[in-house]
């Protein structure tokens, strides 16, 4: 190859080092909007990480001026459950069970006092908590109850402090029972309830879905009722069509899940950009260097008609220009590498003060892009320059 | 039989009483043909149509079978290293690289000789002192020494020659056609020489005209 370089000369030193610079910073800033999205990802949606559980969505139609004293328009139809459960993402989907039947709570302890309840059910793989005493049976007296998190604060913090009354723990709570009436009248009875916990994910208060059933079977009035609230569950409650969807059709959730929504899709959009400058960068100084290749090949056309006729193939005087260039490629790509790994391990070890997790190494799609780029890179530039020299023959 | 003809016909070029153009000939290796023509018969292109340079003809020709025309590429650069040499009536050599470099990049491509071997060429042609020059500062009869240097530097069954001693003196030319068919005899290959000339520089075994 000494023979061949010396006939057919080099590149000029400027021209290498500025379109290997370029490549350079394009194949950087290409990883970096790569790393930095699937970061974003990672912070966003930090259970996908530990791969634990999905998100779960309550809807229920927006209750409107024109649907009150309508009750029925509140219900969903079986036409648009089976619409929620195809949408995309969706991984699963319950109907919540709600009472047909008089629930009266009164006598707690030694303190008399008596309040209307409704009682909501629904199965337990849907509960965020799995309650030790969580079962029921019939002619079980202890009725097992979970209540919102919210209520508890409710009363603590809006009712007790106002009105001077114990502020109560969980704890305290739970070992707290008090008695239920369900039914009305002749037709009626008396269960022991307990909380034996409390739900951060519903604004509710749950029984077992067996005593569900039995209760509306037995004290129930009227025909079973449609499902007026549904439980979504989804890993991602912030993809976008969802979020569409939902307001689309007037159904309403829990606002603060969906806001990510809007997190993402500028996320999205901010890489996208960035992604697209970067390429953009990187396919610029690839022509760069294509076109100066070419230039050189053009100029040495005479001397490559001759090499061709002394019996020298295409593939061989191609690897005299492109020879180079792809080694030095190989040394971008392990530079651009080590500076998206080093700007990583920087990022996580930052953010790890303010208690966010991100992994410490650069993400499998990034080494995915890059070689996917680089390889591309090499086989259209061996190409390209092959059929230009094989025109001299 | 490494080159065979048949009905060989260049568009622009009459073939009127040619020895050579409409005819089916067989070029044996190891036989010696000196085609003789005078200018504008095409002597140029007839050795460019046996080299695969020159490919707007009609009629056969074939290397061992295999039509030169529909080579492909690897099977042309093969044809060229391995097969067939020359030494082309304008010599096509680097002008600006040295007579060194110049063999020695055939050399390199399918090494026959030892580079030592090939300086005791260039001393037997009286061009020994002229190899770190370049080719432009050289005399058209020390080019001449010097692409037939560079034709034997590879192996082949047939060696192509065109008008190859126009600017030698006799001397030089007897030195030269020695050199040429010791070469040619170790590997028991075949000379087809074209000139303008009738000549007695090889034992031919055929003497046609174009």
């Amino acid at each position: 190859m000494g023979m061949l370089k010396s006939i057919l000369g080099m590149a000029s030193l400027r021209v290498r080092v500025f379109t290997n610079v370029a490549l350079f910073i394009g194949f950087l800033l290409l990883l970096l909007s790569v790393q930095l999205y699937v970061d974003a990802l990672q912070i966003l949606h930090p259970d996908k990480q530990k791969n634990s559980e999905a998100d779960f969505l309550v809807v229920n139609k927006t209750i409107t001026n024109d649907m009150m004293g309508r009750p029925e328009a509140s219900y969903f139809t079986p036409a648009e459950i089976e619409a929620l459960r195809k949408l995309k993402g969706i991984d699963g989907l319950s109907q919540i069970t709600s009472n047909r039947y008089a629930i009266e709570a009164h006598t707690l302890g030694e303190l008399a006092f008596s309040s209307q309840l409704f009682f909501e059910s629904m199965p337990d793989e849907y509960l965020d908590i799995t309650p030790k005493k969580w079962t029921w049976q019939a002619g079980q007296k202890n009725l097992p109850i979970v209540l919102s998190a919210d209520f508890l604060n409710l009363y603590n913090f809006g009712f007790a402090l106002s009105q001077g009354l114990p502020q109560l723990s969980e704890e305290t709570i739970q070992t707290l029972s008090f008695s239920v009436r369900v039914g009305n009248g002749s037709a009626s009875e008396e269960y022991i309830g307990e909380v034996v916990g409390f739900t951060q994910r519903y604004s509710s208060v749950l029984v077992p879905q067996s005593f569900m059933q039995y209760a509306n079977q037995q004290y129930g009035q009227g025909k079973s009722k449609a499902c007026s609230r549904l439980i979504l569950q989804t890993r991602e409650p912030d993809q976008p069509e969802l979020v569409q969807y939902l307001k689309q059709h007037h159904y309403a959730t829990q606002n603060d899940k969906l806001k990510l929504s809007r997190i993402r899709t500028i996320v999205d959009m901010v890489f996208g950009a960035g992604g697209f400058v970067a390429l953009f960068i990187l396919i610029l100084s690839f022509m760069v260097l294509l076109l100066y290749i070419r230039l050189l090949i053009a100029e040495a056309s005479h001397k490559l008609e001759l090499l061709t006729l002394l019996g020298y193939t295409p593939s061989r005087l191609q690897k005299h220009f492109t020879g180079g260039s792809i080694k030095i490629l190989g040394l971008i790509l392990i530079m651009s590498m080590l500076g998206v790994a080093a700007l990583q391990f920087m990022l996580a070890s930052t953010l790890k003060h303010y208690f966010i997790e991100l992994s410490f190494w650069p993400a499998w799609q990034t080494i995915l892009v890059l070689l996917l780029v680089a390889s591309c890179i090499a086989m259209v530039l061996r190409h390209n320059v092959q059929t230009v020299i094989a025109k001299y023959l | 039989m490494p080159i065979h003809i048949h009905s060989l016909q260049i568009p622009y070029i009459p073939s009127g009483h040619s020895d050579i153009w409409g005819k089916e000939i067989h070029f044996a290796e190891d036989q010696y043909y000196h085609i003789k023509a005078s200018s504008g018969k095409g002597k140029s292109t007839f050795i460019q149509c046996l080299y695969g340079v020159q490919k707007n003809y009609s009629g056969e020709l074939s290397f061992n079978g295999q039509s030169v025309k529909n080579m492909n590429i690897a099977e042309r650069c093969h044809y060229r290293e391995q097969s067939v040499s020359i030494v082309f009536q304008d010599l096509k050599l680097f002008e600006h690289q040295t007579a060194f470099e110049n063999i020695e990049i055939k050399r390199q491509l399918n090494p026959y000789h030892t580079e030592s071997r090939m300086k005791d060429m260039a001393i037997e042609l009286g061009v020994s002192e002229q190899l770190s020059r370049p080719i432009d500062t050289l005399s058209y009869g020390e080019r001449q020494r010097i692409a037939i240097i560079r034709a034997l530097m590879q192996p082949f069954q047939m060696l192509l020659l065109d008008e190859p001693f126009s600017h030698l003196d006799q001397a030089n030319i007897q030195k030269a056609s020695a050199l040429i068919l010791h070469e040619v005899r170790q590997r028991k290959a075949g000379i087809i020489l074209v000139d303008l000339e009738d000549d007695q520089h090889f034992p031919y075994h055929e003497k046609r005209i174009l």
